[in-house]
């Protein structure tokens, strides 16, 4: 029986990593084709590092990403206190939980196509009346927020579950302002999960390719790293030098993830629930 | 109904406190005063408005009607945090993020009006520790600690600041029977120790009885009687105190005349018991005061029930009964007792023979003088 069990999570395993292993593999191919192995190189991370296409794509990438996950942070906590703070009034607190929920289980291509019709029918020509321009940037950085919000509001909501309201009574009793009861009492116990909502909206920011692909305005030469990766499609032949990109893409999801779980973990008490 | 008022100027004065929650009443117009150095019980079944009235007390809740006075300094709206009071709460509401050190700083810590050098808040906190046996405790998380250990950080947390006024919310709530009572007696010795004010809401007698000064019996939003654990218990207002504490019997007496030179006393002949006593009545003057030939309501506790077999002795001054149960609850047996007019009595007498159901019985009361409840509050 247990040995069976063995058995299962070693074919899990394999099944979910064995093709994130596969690309890793052939990033170091020595083929000119990114669909063959052959030999050993480091050459494709050096053509990769050094080709100025990848290096503005990673830049737009990590600048839409870092940007898009402060704002999805400050929005999901606050939501995440509003729901915290509703749960009594039970139609409010669930409205709000599920209209924060809603862009993470919505199917990303329906997202970003109203994305697309919203910006472009309605917000682009509202602000052109003002005299503003909605540039591509500024565009997949709102539709990154809309989907980072869930994520930040369900991990400090998970926090928060476990939070005890009297805390910031007993502060208050104690002689401290309620902003004060906030910042030395609320706060440093939710902190962990905006931690991990923050991380977690820096991968998802990184890996969304329909809703950036929507909004930004075509030819502008706006390129996130999928929408480079997609570019890349059709116009040549692939070479490994996609693979070196996907893995370094890979790499930082990766830790982005990792270090929201390593976080979670050292930021809490011992002995603390959760 | 007694005011609770007393000679000396009070720590905590309320008057005329009252609180609406919609269409709900909590609290009909509270009177109270505390004097320092109380050990002060708020007694009531829950939604009785006691934890209300500590909330208001508090500062969590605002009176609809009513003052609040604290050491003479008119409270009312003072805001929470700078009332001189602080509070342990029922389920502690320590800060898991923070050390058990860093829990009992945090009030002298957050206060900077009271500004206190590094040095004085460590020599504070760790008296606090020392106090209540936390020390080698300092550097714990709360999620680290027993349940009796997590009371002992609260209590000094709440301690530290230094309040003229702690008020005590239900802290037993959460602790087995053993350590109940160890806690309370470490509780009361501190109180002692410090010659601090506690008001301590429990809805728990024994507690109240065991630990307290004074009681309040709060019941509905309305005090009941306030006295010592000995009033509430021996000599109940009314009926409704009486019957906070279970098992208690009530027998009928006729009076028969006036004991001269003592004016709330009468004798009285008790029919249950087919003997003659003397009784104490609400005072003359009041509208329920004894006329002779008026019926009384005697209140006698089971531990003031004495009962004896039949054949072992024939006192003149007891009555025949019938024992119909009896429960064995280690230190002492608890019978239910028919007696011959038909009226069942509860009895409970440590030490003795054991005495059968069915067996034939003779009571008698242990007290000289019982109790009148007063009459017009059935």
């Amino acid at each position: 029986m247990r040995h069976a069990l063995k058995v299962h999570v070693a074919l899990v395993t394999l099944f979910l990593y064995a093709p994130l292993v596969v690309l890793v593999v052939y990033s170091f191919s020595a083929s000119r084709f990114a669909l063959r192995m052959e030999g050993f190189t480091l050459e494709w991370y050096r053509r990769a590092l050094s080709n100025p296409a990848v290096y503005k794509a990673v830049v737009t990438s990590f600048s839409v990403a870092f940007l898009s996950a402060a704002l999805s942070t400050g929005l999901g906590t606050a939501l995440a206190l509003a729901i915290h703070s509703l749960r009594r009034a039970k139609v409010a607190g669930k409205a709000l939980l599920a209209m924060g929920a809603f862009p993470l289980l919505a199917p990303e291509i329906v997202l970003g196509l109203g994305l697309l019709l919203f910006f472009s029918r309605f917000l682009r020509p509202s602000l052109l009346l003002w005299g503003l321009e909605l540039g591509s940037f500024p565009s997949v950085v709102a539709g990154h927020v809309t989907l980072g919000i869930g994520y930040v509001m369900y991990t400090v909501r998970a926090r928060l579950e476990h939070f005890d309201d009297a805390q910031l009574l007993a502060a208050h009793d104690l002689g401290a302002s309620r902003p004060e009861a906030f910042w030395t009492v609320m706060f440093p116990q939710i902190l962990p999960g905006i931690i991990a909502g923050a991380c977690l909206s820096l991968a998802v920011s990184l890996d969304d390719f329909y809703v950036s692909y929507f909004v930004s305005v075509g030819g502008s030469g706006f390129q996130t790293l999928p929408l480079y990766f997609w570019n890349l499609q059709g116009r040549q032949a692939l070479t490994p030098e996609i693979n070196v990109v996907s893995t370094l893409l890979l790499g930082f999801s990766f830790l982005f993830v990792l270090s929201a779980f390593v976080l979670q973990k050292w930021l809490r008490a011992p002995g603390e629930v959760t | 109904m007694s005011t609770g008022t007393l000679g000396a100027p009070p720590l905590l004065r309320v008057c005329g406190l009252r609180k609406r929650f919609g269409a709900q009443e909590v609290l009909k117009g509270v009177d109270l005063e505390v004097a320092q150095g109380e050990f002060f019980s708020l007694l009531g079944a829950s939604g009785c408005g006691k934890t209300t009235l500590l909330r208001i007390l508090a500062g969590f809740e605002t009176a609809d009607e009513g003052t609040l006075e604290i050491g003479g300094v008119n409270a009312t709206h003072t805001p929470v945090q700078e009332r001189d009071l602080n509070l342990v709460f029922q389920n502690y509401a320590l800060f898991p993020h923070m050390t058990v050190y860093e829990n009992v700083a945090f009030g002298l810590k957050v206060r900077k009006k009271k500004s206190i050098t590094r040095q004085e808040l460590n020599t504070r906190v760790e008296n606090m520790l020392e106090l209540t046996r936390m020390s080698p405790f300092a550097r714990r998380y709360p999620g680290q600690l027993s349940g009796g250990q997590q009371q002992r950080v609260a209590l000094a947390r709440a301690l530290a600041p230094h309040p003229s006024l702690l008020l005590l919310d239900e802290p037993m709530g959460a602790l087995d029977a053993g350590l109940r009572q160890e806690m309370q007696r470490e509780l009361r010795a501190l109180q002692r120790r410090l010659g601090l004010t506690f008001i301590y809401v429990t809805h728990d007698q024994d507690e109240a009885l065991a630990l307290s000064d004074r009681i309040a019996l709060l019941h509905e939003g309305a005090l009941l009687q306030v006295g010592t654990p000995e009033d509430i218990y021996a000599r109940p207002a009314s009926r409704a105190v009486a019957a906070f504490f279970p098992e208690g019997n009530v027998l009928m007496a006729t009076v028969r005349a006036p004991v001269p030179g003592q004016p709330h006393v009468v004798r009285a002949h008790c029919s249950g018991l087919g003997v003659e006593v003397e009784a104490t009545v609400a005072p003359s003057g009041a509208p329920n005061a004894p006329q002779s030939q008026n019926t009384l309501h005697l209140l006698v506790r089971p531990e003031r029930l004495h009962i004896l077999c039949k054949e072992e002795s024939r006192q003149s001054e007891s009555a025949d009964a019938r024992v119909e149960s009896v429960s064995y609850l280690g230190r002492e047996r608890r019978y239910v007792v028919r007696l011959a007019n038909g009226q069942q009595v509860v009895v409970s007498q440590n030490g003795g023979a054991p005495i059968a159901p069915g067996e034939a019985v003779s009571v008698s009361f242990l007290d000289a003088r019982l109790h009148a409840l007063p009459a017009g509050q059935l």
